[in-house]
């Protein structure tokens, strides 16, 4: 007693202190005490039913673990469980993993058998049995770690405390020094999935480089590594190699049979189909991704991949339709609890209900977003709705308002910085800054617009800025330009294709045509054939505003002609 | 036999004014470092109200659990009597029942477990259905006829929790019970929430432990413990007792084995 006191003194940490008390009372154990706490030391926690079903255990074990209790070696838990303290624990392990590796590797197995044998209300015993199975062989383990791991963060549990508790024990294990290589990418690979250790994009691409060369024979592994490099190079914006990394993931998930695999590959595609702006490859990779989820019967999965059509559709001017698959996607997320893809979703409806004037039900689905938003802080989502209401009031008539919520719109976009969001900003607020006669201002938001999204390569969003230049310039009586401008854009409206933005921008080439006195191609008549035939795509998608603008322009155009001095 | 418990008499204190009916901090928060014995004030705490009042416990580091706020929450109502929670239980049935609907149709090879986790895709949306459900769970609690009120939720090891009930604890529980005076929450680790500019920051005790220095109380403990000194100390014990609080600075944690490993008093 006195060696440990003067051992305690020299101690220089709590640690090193705890340790000496606790090596001290284990040594004063009789061996066969000491043993069994050895073995009932390897699993983090046992119960009488655990022991039951252990056919190494000592004959006096249950004599043995009444000492090992009276000694405060062994703690007493709810629900009639043992468990030892974690230095204690930590000791035994380490003296039975230095003295008898096999007999370690061989406990490690038995335990294994039996927690993975189990019965749970929660995940907790499985875990249990996992790290066992580390403990038994690294190779055979980390194949079972990274198969539940895999499962557990994808649909339908997303399960991240268990994925954090699985890879937090298998750190455990590597700190005795039981596990190998191959085994630590499985759980390096995990670690990138766990919300507390979640890296950038780009430092999560060195990452997987690097695992990627430790294990070439998992294909699972392989499948889930491309994956994720492919969403990576999304996010900083290399769409090519995106392409090839997620293309390759397709492949490799199918062989894998990793059907959540696939359906993130065939979305992550469609995203990448979406970005380069061609909408009908992005709505068969999208009706892909929803298949398969309607197959396996993943729910939320499946409503990304219908708000993903939504999206197209109403990129496409096919309002009716988007506004159905909207809707579906939202109550699809709502039976899962997704509340961020419903609030999604709901801002992106909420835009199309304000182009057709349905103002309360816009306003309704914007403040169903904040709701979902404001307690998650999401900066993006936020920012999405203060744009949102902008679109609404702009549609109402109040661009001074709009313009209010499209500059705090952009502070939202700027703290999160996020540049398409803050390019779309600018689009739409040098509509409020025209609509309000500050053509010098919408002139500069429209320059950094154009200069972002021609960064992004976006195709729509450029066709957008074609068109208010157009109107800037015709609002400045430039009409010549006006004409050219805004021909220009309806001929990449064209091409995307988008009939309803197309057939809007027009109207605005009729408007300024019947001002340059029906320049060629674009007579009288073939101006009232083609407004009469987007009055009617207006009128079917209900967009009241286009709609007003077409009447006005057909006035104009059986009115006696007024030609430019 | 009386609970074995150093001299932390201020703390235990604190934890006794929970019982009061104009309990003006219903929340207290027990933070120390690894080993200075804020699970062993909790199991006292636990011993000493068990008869005067609803004390409900959880131990966030506890590997045999997986505990989620729904599974908590769950536990609650048990504990408290779930016919008082008919409306809680009827929300949490159908959020069991839209995942237990889906978790059928994936094969987990070789276990028996269809778990039954929290809704939501993301840690932070989950997080938020989490904070739903203990709004019904706390309006059943605000009409709950306590018999021997305070009901008293315990949770011990915050440090150790998982990220979602981290979170719900301080998003959602901690707020949540502030609607209901009959009840209080203690909550211990080693790193606890931050309280900065939440809500609830005036109506919290904090209590620090530090170890016990005082030979006296570790020596009353020895004899509750029935234990004699070892042959070392056995002819000064309050020396001997003296330097063993000097060398374990006092720490209940690396003092206690020691104490445990003195042979038994005649």
């Amino acid at each position: 007693m006195t060696d440990l006191l003067n051992q305690l003194e020299a101690a220089g940490t709590h640690e090193a202190r705890q340790n000496a008390v606790f090596t001290h009372v284990i040594n004063g154990l009789s061996d066969d005490v000491r043993d069994t706490a050895m073995v009932l030391a390897v699993p983090h926690w046992f119960d009488q039913s655990i022991l039951n079903l252990l056919s190494d255990l000592p004959a006096k074990a249950t004599e043995h673990l009444a000492v090992l209790s009276a000694y405060g070696l062994v703690v007493l838990q709810p629900a009639a469980t043992y468990s030892f303290p974690r230095s204690v624990r930590s000791l035994l392990l380490r003296r039975l993993i230095e003295q008898e590796l096999d007999r370690f590797r061989h406990l490690s197995g038995r335990y294994s058998q039996i927690f993975l044998g189990m019965k749970g209300e929660t995940l907790a015993v499985d875990i249990e049995g996992i790290y066992h199975a580390l403990g038994a062989d690294p190779m055979s383990g980390g194949r079972l770690m990274l198969e539940r791991g895999l499962l557990w963060k994808s649909e339908p549990l997303f399960q991240w405390d268990a994925l954090d508790r699985l890879i937090t024990n298998a750190d455990e294990q590597d700190a005795y020094g039981v596990l190998d290589g191959e085994c630590r990418a499985y759980s390096d690979l995990l670690k990138l999935f766990v919300p507390r250790l979640r890296q950038p994009p780009k430092d999560e691409i060195a990452t997987l480089s690097r695992l990627q060369s430790i294990v070439r024979d998992n294909i699972a592994f392989q499948a889930e590594v491309e994956l994720r490099l492919g969403y990576d190079e999304l996010a900083i914006g290399d769409i090519k190699t995106a392409g090839e990394r997620l293309a390759g993931a397709l492949v490799l998930c199918d062989k894998a049979a990793r059907p959540q695999g696939i359906i993130e590959a065939y979305r992550g595609l469609a995203r990448i189909a979406l970005r380069k702006d061609d909408y009908a490859e992005a709505g068969r990779l999208f009706e892909s991704a929803r298949g398969h989820a309607e197959r396996l019967g993943l729910i939320a999965s499946g409503a990304h991949s219908i708000k993903g059509v939504a999206e197209i559709d109403f990129l496409q001017g096919r309002y009716r339709p988007a506004e159905v698959k909207f809707q579906q996607a939202i109550a699809q997320f709502r039976q899962t609890g997704a509340r961020l893809g419903e609030a999604n979703t709901r801002v992106s409806l909420a835009q199309l209900l304000a182009l057709q004037h349905r103002f309360s039900e816009a306003d309704e689905n914007i403040q169903n977003a904040m709701a979902i938003y404001l307690p998650l802080r999401q900066g993006l989502g936020l920012g999405n709705c203060l744009k949102a209401n902008g679109i609404v009031s702009y549609e109402q008539g109040v661009p001074a308002q709009a313009l209010e919520y499209f500059s705090q719109a952009d502070a939202q976009y700027a703290e999160v910085a996020n540049q398409t969001g803050l390019a779309y900003s600018n689009l739409v607020k040098a509509a409020a800054l025209l609509a309000l006669d500050h053509s010098d201002e919408a002139e500069h938001s429209l320059k950094q617009a154009d200069e972002c999204l021609a960064k992004l390569g976006d195709r729509y969003g450029l066709a957008m800025v074609e068109r208010e230049r157009g109107l800037l310039a015709e609002h400045r009586k430039s009409i010549e330009l006006a004409f050219k401008l805004l021909s220009n854009a309806a001929a990449a409206f064209d091409v995307l294709p988008n009939p309803i933005e197309s057939a809007a921008t027009f109207l605005a080439v009729g408007r300024v045509a019947v001002q340059l006195g029906f320049p060629p191609g674009y007579d009288r008549e073939r101006l009232i054939e083609t407004a009469s035939s987007a009055a009617r795509l207006f009128e079917e998608n209900q967009l009241p505003r286009r709609q007003r603008e077409t009447q006005e322009l057909l006035v104009v155009l059986e009115a006696p002609t007024i030609v430019r001095a | 036999m009386s609970f074995p418990i150093a001299n932390y008499s201020s703390h235990q204190q604190s934890l006794v004014t929970l019982l009061e009916t104009s309990c003006g901090r219903p929340l207290v928060f027990i933070s120390g470092k690894k080993d200075y014995g804020k699970t062993w004030l909790l199991k006292w705490f636990r011993t000493e109200v068990a008869n005067r009042c609803a004390v409900v416990a959880f131990d966030l580091a506890a590997r045999q659990d997986l505990l989620s706020p729904s599974l908590i929450l769950r536990r609650c109502a048990d504990v408290l009597g779930s016919g008082y929670f008919r409306s809680f239980l009827d929300k949490a049935h159908v959020y069991n029942l839209s995942r237990s609907v889906v978790i059928q149709n994936v094969k987990i090879d070789g276990s028996h477990n269809v778990v039954t986790g929290d809704a939501g895709e993301t840690l932070k949306e989950q997080v938020l259905v989490a904070m739903d459900l203990t709004e019904f769970f706390v309006a059943d609690l605000k009409n709950l006829a306590v018999q021997r009120p305070p009901v008293i939720f315990v949770f011990d090891h915050f440090d150790e929790a998982g990220s979602l009930v981290r979170d719900w604890l301080v998003e959602g529980l901690i707020p949540a019970l502030r609607a209901v005076p009959h009840s209080r929450l203690v909550l211990a680790g080693r790193e606890l929430p931050r309280t900065g500019d939440t809500s609830w920051e005036s109506e919290l005790a904090t209590v620090t432990l530090a170890g016990v220095q005082d030979a006296t109380a570790w020596r009353a403990l020895v004899k509750l413990l029935k234990k004699d000194f070892p042959a070392q100390g056995a002819a000064d014990p309050d020396v001997f007792l003296e330097g063993a609080i000097l060398a374990t600075k006092g720490i209940p944690g690396t003092l206690m084995p020691i104490i445990q490993a003195f042979p038994p008093a005649p």
